[in-house]
């Protein structure tokens, strides 16, 4: 037996599920710039038919329609593509720091300008050769020593400059670790959630995109990856130790020295890191700088050598003070290369007289001078100016490098995030579309209430009247 | 692919943003004139340009050197003229007073003349260059020679050497090429100076045999002489030699490193023109692409 009050809740069942699929299209709509937003999608299905129920089998041929009803909110996830963009983000952002803080040492050292090493060095030279060809001239030996003077200021400032950036990133690593630590338990806590709601049969959508762009952030900043696990939880782990898994959250912590390296706060182990920020901070500081600040170092060490050891030969403008260093030797390091005391103020007594009592004698000058086309450095490979010219490069280098690389890595994350978005990103021209074929079925179903209506007034005013 | 709204805005933005990068670079070669501001945006361009700094530095540090040496050999070469001039007189005198023809006086006062000429020799052995004496080794604040009155009879008989004996001062013309500036002062003139005196004497003693024999000594001082000027002089021609040299190697620098770090003007400005143009068109097509419509703006 058909019904005719069962017209109106198949009618019902259609206005309430034509709300819902409308909703769900404003909430694409008013998401439609959201980061990390997947759309959804109200998914109908019909209602569970039945068949008539009778004492003598079918009363009608066949089983009856109860009207739509909304399956579940539907989200588009591509999570095979998630964990291969995740991947070339923590790359990408590994070069982009390396680029970032190397950057900053380029523009400290400035060697192209006029104020570079290369340029004071070769006037410390030509600072000599100028005394060689007149020994006897007070104002070229003040000369000298003032180039002198400004090539060992040059080489401390580097090396201070240099030290400086190292210990500056110490503020990144503490405040990347802390970020680190707060998105985990934040993960952990989406976690609960997570799997609470899917427990109940419910799809949590909106709290999985919010996960899973935390997870995004996290290998932004340290390369995490993560698997999500059959009841919807993620377990989230950075160089193959753990962080998050379920609602257990695994601390990291930073030593407090001057350059802070980052462990477990669980175990003690240091952290491994090979991708994201942090992979970039380390390998800047921990390496790159370092590069720079020894050949700094050789070059202040070999420096003071070869021009010390020319120099304690050669006698003083009296014509007999000799055996004096020109060069601290004491300090034979970048942070501390300086005039020896004897010289500092003493022009007097720079010794650029290869024999004694030979006012005129400019050859230990010129001997120093000469020691500019000397391979001194590298075991006898280079000059010192080639020396610090390829420190130069070797930056440069490693700039350009990790500059290419960056733009490599983020343009394979950028079309991985192009075929993301194509598949889970909001298009307003669908959305409109759906949203007027919803509202067509919605005002449908309306009209099929007012026809049921007319109908039940039918039989209930105008039915069995006759004679009235 | 599905295309969304969102992904048309990060388009946009993208490329706005690499041809603004593009405009920002360019705009840097034009406007600072050079190719390159940091090692990292050509690190093999910044090694050969820092290479040729310093030659080009160091080659100014040699010019420099030679501008100073070739000085120093034009004050020697006119001090040797002088001290052959000089010479030439001495003899001259010395031949006139060994003659039969000449008598007492005469010699006398050809041997006052000779002692002035003496005097003007040592002088000019005493020659110095910036303040610096020349023929004096590496003693340069030491005049070389000097005269001595051994009788105190108020006539100088013996000329003394001062300076250093066998000091070569040498000068570095380019890397590995040196050569010696000074002409020995003791070589030179000792012989000169004191064939000086032998000869003055002897004319006071009014002996000719003891005057001619006297010439001898004077021309064999004066070919001394004569012999140092040739070696300065062949010396001053290397100078000048290695100074020609230096100045072509200095503008071949100046050209080769201004073609590796200055900006090549034309190129660069066409680029940036071009550039221009594209950035405006992706601006405009950026901007039609974000303000597109959508199938809301026609819903009614």
């Amino acid at each position: 037996m058909s019904n005719l009050l069962q017209g109106l809740n198949t009618a019902l069942s259609s206005l309430l599920s034509h709300q819902i699929a409308i909703q769900t299209t404003e909430h694409n709509v008013a998401n439609a710039s959201t980061p990390g937003y997947r759309r959804q999608e109200a998914v109908l299905t019909p209602g569970i038919p039945y068949a008539v129920p009778s004492m003598r089998g079918q009363v009608v041929p066949g089983q009856i329609g109860t009207g739509v009803l909304v399956d579940r909110i539907r989200q588009y996830n591509m999570e095979f593509f998630d964990d291969r963009y995740r991947k070339i983000l923590g790359e990408s952002k590994n070069w982009d720091m390396q680029t970032n803080v190397l950057k900053q040492v380029e523009a400290s050292l400035s060697e192209t300008s006029e104020d570079g090493l290369v340029a004071k060095l070769d006037d410390f030279w030509t600072g000599w050769q100028g005394l060689s060809d007149d020994p006897t001239n007070m104002s070229l030996r003040a000369d000298l020593l003032e180039r002198a003077d400004s090539l060992a200021t040059a080489i401390r400032w580097r090396y201070d400059s240099l030290t400086k950036i190292q210990k500056d990133q110490n503020l990144t690593i503490l405040e990347r670790v802390d970020e680190i630590n707060s998105v985990a338990s934040q993960i952990a806590r989406l976690n609960v959630e997570i799997v609470t709601v899917k427990a109940a049969g419910n799809q949590p959508n909106d709290i999985i995109d919010q996960r899973d762009q935390l997870i995004n952030r996290l290998s932004e900043i340290s390369g995490a990856s993560a698997s999500i696990q059959e009841n919807g939880e993620a377990v989230v782990s950075i160089g193959g130790h753990a962080l998050v898994i379920g609602a257990t959250t695994f601390k990291l912590s930073a030593t407090s020295s001057n350059l802070s390296n980052i462990y477990w706060e669980a175990d003690g182990q240091a952290l491994t890191i090979n991708r994201g920020e942090l992979a970039g901070l380390f390998a800047a500081r921990d390496q790159i700088i370092p590069n720079i600040i020894n050949g700094l170092n050789d070059l202040a060490a070999n420096l003071v050598s070869t021009v010390n050891s020319l120099h304690t030969q050669g006698y003083a403008a009296d014509g007999t003070t000799t055996n004096l260093n020109f060069f601290d030797p004491g300090a034979t390091s970048a942070a501390d290369i300086r005039l020896s005391s004897d010289i500092d103020g003493h022009p007097e007594n720079i010794a650029a007289a290869e024999t004694a009592n030979s006012p005129g004698d400019g050859n230990m000058a010129l001997k120093i001078a000469l020691i500019r086309d000397q391979a001194v450095m590298s075991a006898g490979k280079e000059t010192i100016n080639q020396y610090y010219t390829r420190k130069v490069a070797e930056l440069g280098i490693s700039i350009s490098h990790a500059e290419t690389y960056t733009k490599d890595r983020q343009a394979v994350a950028d079309s991985l995030d192009q075929l993301r978005e194509a598949v889970s990103g909001v298009n307003l021209d669908e959305e409109a579309a759906n949203l007027i074929r919803y509202q067509r079925a919605f005002q449908a179903a309306t009209r099929m209430v007012s026809v049921i209506d007319e109908m039940l007034d039918k039989i209930i005013n105008g039915m069995g009247v006759a004679g009235r | 692919m599905r295309i969304t709204q969102q992904l048309l805005t990060e388009n946009a933005i993208k490329y706005m943003d690499e041809n603004l990068k593009r405009l920002y670079k360019l705009q840097e070669k034009v406007a600072s004139g050079k190719e390159f501001q940091n090692p990292s945006d050509n690190p093999s361009g910044v090694a050969a340009v820092f290479s040729l700094r310093s030659t080009l530095t160091t080659s100014t540090a040699y010019l420099d050197s030679i501008a100073n040496t070739d000085s120093w050999m034009t004050t020697t070469d006119f001090s040797l003229n002088q001290a052959v001039q000089l010479a030439t007189r001495a003899i001259n005198l010395a031949r006139q007073g060994g003659t039969d023809t000449v008598g007492d006086e005469q010699r006398s006062s050809l041997a006052t003349e000779i002692d002035i000429i003496l005097q003007q020799a040592v002088n000019v052995a005493n020659s110095t260059h910036e303040g610096k004496y020349i023929f004096s080794g590496f003693k340069t604040q030491t005049p070389p020679f000097s005269l001595v009155d051994n009788n105190s009879d108020g006539q100088f008989d013996d000329v003394i050497y001062n300076g250093g004996v066998n000091e070569t001062i040498t000068r570095t013309l380019s890397p590995g090429v040196s050569i010696p500036l000074n002409i020995d002062g003791k070589d030179t003139f000792e012989a000169l100076l004191k064939a000086m005196i032998a000869a003055r004497d002897a004319l006071r003693t009014n002996d000719p045999a003891q005057i001619q024999s006297a010439i001898a000594p004077l021309e064999n001082a004066l070919q001394k002489v004569n012999e140092s000027m040739t070696t300065n002089g062949a010396r001053q021609r290397q100078v000048r030699l290695a100074k020609d040299r230096l100045e072509k190697a200095q503008i071949e620098l100046k050209s080769l490193l201004s073609a590796k770090e200055d900006t090549n003007m034309t190129e660069a400005i066409s680029y940036l023109q071009h550039q221009q143009t594209v950035y405006q068109t992706v601006l405009e097509v950026g901007q039609r692409a974000i303000s597109a419509m959508s199938l809301f703006d026609l819903l009614s």
